[in-house]
């Protein structure tokens, strides 16, 4: 726990509100962003679903907005908030949301798929937070350099620190941020092109 | 409550974002019209804001039909000499803090007003349990 007391200000309903129709068109692409790497790994949501519940819980004031904070910072808290709510409600649901169904595994008619659990993650690699590790990776499998990228991010290094840690220059690592963020775009089915 | 990253993908998130705000917006955008990113985004806050209203709708619904199904206090007429009578007992009663003063000498519109209050908290009391 922190030593710093906290505070209790928080922007009122009004303010949120007008902080939120403030966003300019690029912070709501970054919002997009934010919103589609949380839902790697994260069953039966999509980023719109993600982000428009952020939206309800600050509007309602479910959750707390302290004046200060930057927009995107704060949506990206309430984000990992809920996404983690969810993985919890998914852990203690009866029904295995993350089970594999194999099509060619049928039954002797043909009709009914087998239905398979299928355990690659242990619930200590699940606190640690490597099952989305894992699936941001998987997406990006075929891109050395943007798993170097987020690998260096997961370790807490940005900017100068990030790039001077993998050895690249400016205009590698801005290229490579780029292209992590158009290989997110495709991850998410709303921005897909069609 | 101080959110810091407990693992590697809370402290991937944290870079990600202090990334994507340090990207400049066309680098964000990548070619997308703008305006109908806003739009997008617009409609989401849309939903939301109509979400939120139908649940305080919702709420207040059932709030009032708490109220409704709780009978509601019968208005009652005393003097001014009845009032201060109960006030009297009212103040040797322990679920009451009046203040020490002599009830006497309350004007009889305060000395009714304080019944008035005292009752409605009664009622109300009872209404909860």
């Amino acid at each position: 726990m922190s030593a710093i007391p906290e505070s209790d200000e928080r922007l009122s309903r009004s303010e949120v509100e007008a902080a939120l129709q403030g966003l300019s068109p690029a912070d709501w692409g970054r919002a997009e962003a934010i919103a589609t790497a949380y839902c790697g790994g994260l069953t039966g949501w999509t980023p719109d679903d993600l982000l428009q519940e952020a939206l309800c819980s600050l509007l309602s004031e479910t959750r707390v907005w302290r004046p200060g904070l930057h927009p995107l910072v704060v949506l990206k808290t309430v984000m990992r908030s809920i996404g983690s709510n969810a993985r919890k409600h998914n852990d203690a649901s009866p029904i295995e949301q993350n089970v594999v169904v194999d099509p060619l595994e049928a039954d002797q008619d043909g009709k009914v798929a087998t239905v398979q659990g299928k355990v690659t993650i242990t619930p200590e690699d699940e606190l640690s937070g490597k099952q989305q590790m894992a699936a941001l990776y998987a997406a990006l499998a075929d891109d050395e350099d943007l798993e170097l990228l987020a690998m260096t991010w997961a370790d807490g290094l940005r900017g100068v620190d990030a790039r001077d840690a993998l050895g690249w220059d400016e205009r590698k690592y801005d290229a490579a941020r780029n292209r992590f963020l158009r290989r997110l775009k495709a991850l998410d089915p709303d921005l897909r092109p069609t | 409550m101080n959110t810091k990253p407990t693992n590697e993908f809370d402290n991937f998130i944290d870079a990600f974002v202090d990334e994507l705000i340090a990207t400049p917006d066309d680098h964000v955008l990548d070619g997308r019209d703008p305006t109908a990113v806003q739009a997008k985004g617009l409609d989401l806050l849309r939903a939301a804001k109509q979400s939120v209203s139908k649940s305080r709708l919702a709420a207040a619904k059932a709030g009032y039909a708490a109220l409704k199904s709780t009978p509601a206090p019968v208005p009652q007429t005393v003097s001014a000499e009845e009032a201060r009578s109960f006030l009297a007992q009212a103040a040797n009663d322990n679920r009451f803090t009046l203040a020490a003063r002599n009830l006497g000498e309350l004007p009889d519109d305060e000395a009714i007003a304080l019944y008035t209050k005292i009752k409605s908290l009664v009622s109300r009391g009872e209404g909860d349990k």
